[in-house]
């Protein structure tokens, strides 16, 4: 569980500082979304496993 | 009364430090926010930065003393429960007079085994992702924080409900009380500690009634004394989460509606955290004084 928290962080926390640095954010949020669900996905998986 | 003012009154003299210092922190971004409009989010997020920096090691604190005084608890029982049940099987005199279930013992020893393996990691998993909800709006996880805070709570209260199950069924406890004098204080605990106020008072009127009826056994002195150390940690942690939804309240007229939001979130979790502390007092209540009954009974036999 460590190791997803701390994924879930650095991936919230990298995309953040992207989505400020870009003119208009909303296609990166979206593309964040999509990162951050195949990252819970693979926690549910690893963890069913 | 050193030791009672550092429980009791050291919280809210870091909180006032951490207060100076995060209105310190508004001050300046608020500066920079007039200054520079145009970087108006990069402010919120080192804002955000600076308020994760300070506030974080009270909160670090709390759960690394929960952590490891489970740790600790898990290596006490497993020392002592092997010598109690000699004990216990020994002594037929204080087994029919206690009528104490085995089973208890192995209840204690798996609440805590949980508290350390599941509940405390849980939390601070609902910390994290209160913290990504308040940092980045657009992917929140605060159901999930709630869920899992919730969950916790239902957790605790259902392990606080088989202790008191197993003690009304073996007759541990067999006096019922009216509890008449008791009645304000309690209403007053429900009413004032948000989310875990009732379950504190039931929690605490089941300490009392299981005190008085092995208070004819032992002496009060000694029961005070064990139900102090046993309640010290959680009161420690209360307070430290009063101190933060204090924090909050303060904090709001200044900075974003997030920070003071995600300041509150910290307090509620370190009520729950409260909450879970009351496992391991439960559980070093009941162990310390089934050794005293024991040992008291034992030195009467002899």
């Amino acid at each position: 569980m460590e190791a997803f928290l701390l994924g879930l962080v650095v991936i919230i926390f990298v995309g953040k500082i992207v989505s400020l640095l870009l003119e208009d954010p909303e296609e990166w949020v979206i593309l964040l979304k999509i990162i951050v669900a195949i990252w819970i996905l693979k926690f549910v998986f690893n963890f069913w496993h | 009364m050193d030791w009672l003012q550092d429980i009791l009154v050291a919280p809210f003299k870091d909180t006032l430090f951490t207060l100076v210092s995060l209105l310190f922190y508004a001050l300046l971004f608020l500066i920079l926010n007039f200054i520079m409009p145009q970087f108006k989010e990069w402010t919120r997020v080192f804002f955000f930065i600076a308020i994760l920096t300070t506030t974080l090691k009270p909160v670090y604190q709390s759960f690394t003393m929960m952590q490891a005084l489970s740790e600790n608890m898990i290596a006490f029982f497993s020392a002592l429960y092997p010598i109690l049940m000699s004990a216990m099987a020994i002594s037929a005199g204080a087994m029919s007079l206690m009528a104490w279930h085995p089973m208890l013992l192995l209840l204690i020893q798996f609440a805590v085994f949980l508290t350390g393996r599941w509940l405390i990691p849980l939390l601070t998993a609902s910390l994290i992702f209160d913290f990504l909800s308040r940092f980045m709006p657009e992917i929140s996880f605060a159901r999930m924080a709630d869920f899992i805070r919730v969950l916790v709570l239902s957790v605790v209260s259902a392990t606080v409900m088989c202790y008191s199950m197993f003690l009304v069924m073996n007759s541990v406890v067999s006096v019922s009380f009216t509890g008449a004098a008791l009645g304000p204080l309690k209403k007053m605990i429900q009413q004032n500690i948000p989310f875990i106020g009732s379950f504190i008072t039931e929690s605490l009127s089941t300490f009392r009634k299981y005190s008085s009826t092995t208070a004819t056994v032992t002496s009060t002195g000694l029961m005070i004394g064990i139900f102090t150390a046993a309640i010290i940690p959680t009161l420690k942690i209360l307070m430290t989460g009063l101190s933060f939804r204090f924090l909050a309240a303060l904090m709001e007229p200044f900075s974003d509606k997030d920070i003071a939001s995600f300041l509150d979130d910290i307090g509620k979790t370190l009520f729950v955290l409260c909450a879970v502390s009351f496992i391991i007092a439960f559980a070093f209540f009941f162990t310390a004084i089934l050794a005293v009954i024991l040992l008291k009974l034992q030195i009467q036999e002899g």
